[in-house]
């Protein structure tokens, strides 16, 4: 009998562990859904898809293949009556889960946050919280490399922007899937 | 009685299957001389035996044992027995929920957690996008280092206008010896 109890405490303890998730997972998985927010993600599988796309430019494959996932979550704030900030409640909740500070960019309107998590003296995640008019919180997930990170934008031609127009098509279809807004 | 015949009575006695008589003629025998040297333990033992008188158990004494023996069936016992078997219900139904969520969180992914896209052209698209966003806010962030960067190159330039401060006044003391020199060959 004194073993059983030892046990269920023991499997309780090792549940409470499992249980305690990460500040972003949760701020995506308490928003995503909802009214007013708009999620994307970009699974691991889709980054192994995109790694083989565009062989020849090596630069690319292999940020690519360092990649592991994007999300994206923003707040609409023309449907939200009041905006919910979750930006300030995540960059509260940051440096207790180990996330430290990387760059704070302020101008006259918008407040954009950098943060990363270091895994083993790698940086594992890149978290990007910009304020303002409605929050939007961008999670990198892989084994990240900072300076290829922000040469992007260089690298980030016409050509790949072409097909942002038709992002923006699908988009608007895609959005019935992942905004609750439209869904409802 | 022969030897072989109390080995055998013997035998039959350590295994408490020895009558009443068949266990005085033992006593008997071990009391004479006539003990054969091998069953020399077994004399000491009867002869010991033999002076421990073993008390009759009383008339009452069935009755006390009875008492003793009987299962308690007070209704404190009856309840902790219960209590036993409902906690012992209850753990496991416990350990089997805590299976069930332990599992749950490791196998199940949140709904948001599906490719937005399906199309690997508009995902790399949107990484693009992504990537590009961020790198901007990145570069607008590190705007502010040319500055560090001049604060930097202050003490280079310090050197510099040093040594060419020392090179400047070494030249000018030549100059002035050469001005010496030139005044005393006029004066001469």
């Amino acid at each position: 009998m004194k073993k059983l109890f030892i046990l269920i405490i023991l499997v309780n303890l090792s549940a409470s562990v499992w249980a305690q998730k990460n500040p972003v997972d949760e701020i995506f998985e308490k928003y995503s859904g909802k009214d007013g927010f708009t999620t994307v993600y970009i699974s691991p599988k889709m980054f192994s898809i995109l790694s083989g796309m565009n062989a020849e430019d090596k630069e690319y494959k292999d940020l690519m293949s360092r990649l592991k996932s994007i999300r994206i979550l923003s707040e609409n704030t023309d449907s939200l009556r009041v905006p919910t900030q979750f930006g300030k409640e995540l960059l509260r909740r940051l440096p207790a889960a180990g996330y430290e500070d990387l760059m704070l960019v302020k101008d006259q309107k918008n407040e954009v946050r950098f943060m990363i998590l270091e895994v083993k003296g790698r940086i594992a995640e890149l978290v990007m919280v910009s304020g303002g008019e409605g929050s939007t919180v961008v999670s990198i997930t892989g084994d990240l490399d900072l300076k290829t990170i922000a040469g992007m934008s260089d690298k980030t031609g016409i050509e790949q922007l072409k097909d942002l127009d038709k992002v923006d098509k699908k988009d608007d279809q895609k959005s019935s899937v992942t905004t609750g807004e439209k869904k409802n | 009685m022969d030897l072989k015949e109390v080995k055998i009575i013997l035998s039959r006695y350590y295994e408490g299957l020895t009558t009443e008589e068949e266990e005085s003629a033992l006593v008997e025998y071990f009391a004479g001389d006539d003990v054969a040297e091998e069953l020399y333990i077994d004399r000491e033992w009867f002869r010991h035996c033999g002076d421990i008188k073993v008390p009759e158990p009383g008339e009452d004494f069935s009755l006390r044992l009875s008492a003793v023996a009987k299962p308690d069936n007070s209704l404190s016992s009856r309840k902790s027995i219960r209590v036993i078997r409902y906690s012992r219900i209850a753990a496991t139904i416990a350990l089997l929920i805590s299976g069930y969520l332990i599992a749950q969180s490791i196998f199940s992914k949140p709904a948001y957690m599906k490719d937005t896209y399906s199309d690997p052209q508009m995902a790399m698209a949107e990484v693009h996008r992504v990537l590009a966003e961020v790198s901007l806010n990145m570069k607008k962030g590190a705007e502010g280092l040319p500055g560090l960067r001049k604060l930097g190159e202050a003490p280079a330039a310090l050197s510099t206008f040093k040594s060419a401060s020392r090179t400047a006044a070494k030249s000018i003391e030549a100059l002035d010896l050469k001005v010496k020199a030139s005044e005393t060959e006029v004066k001469k």
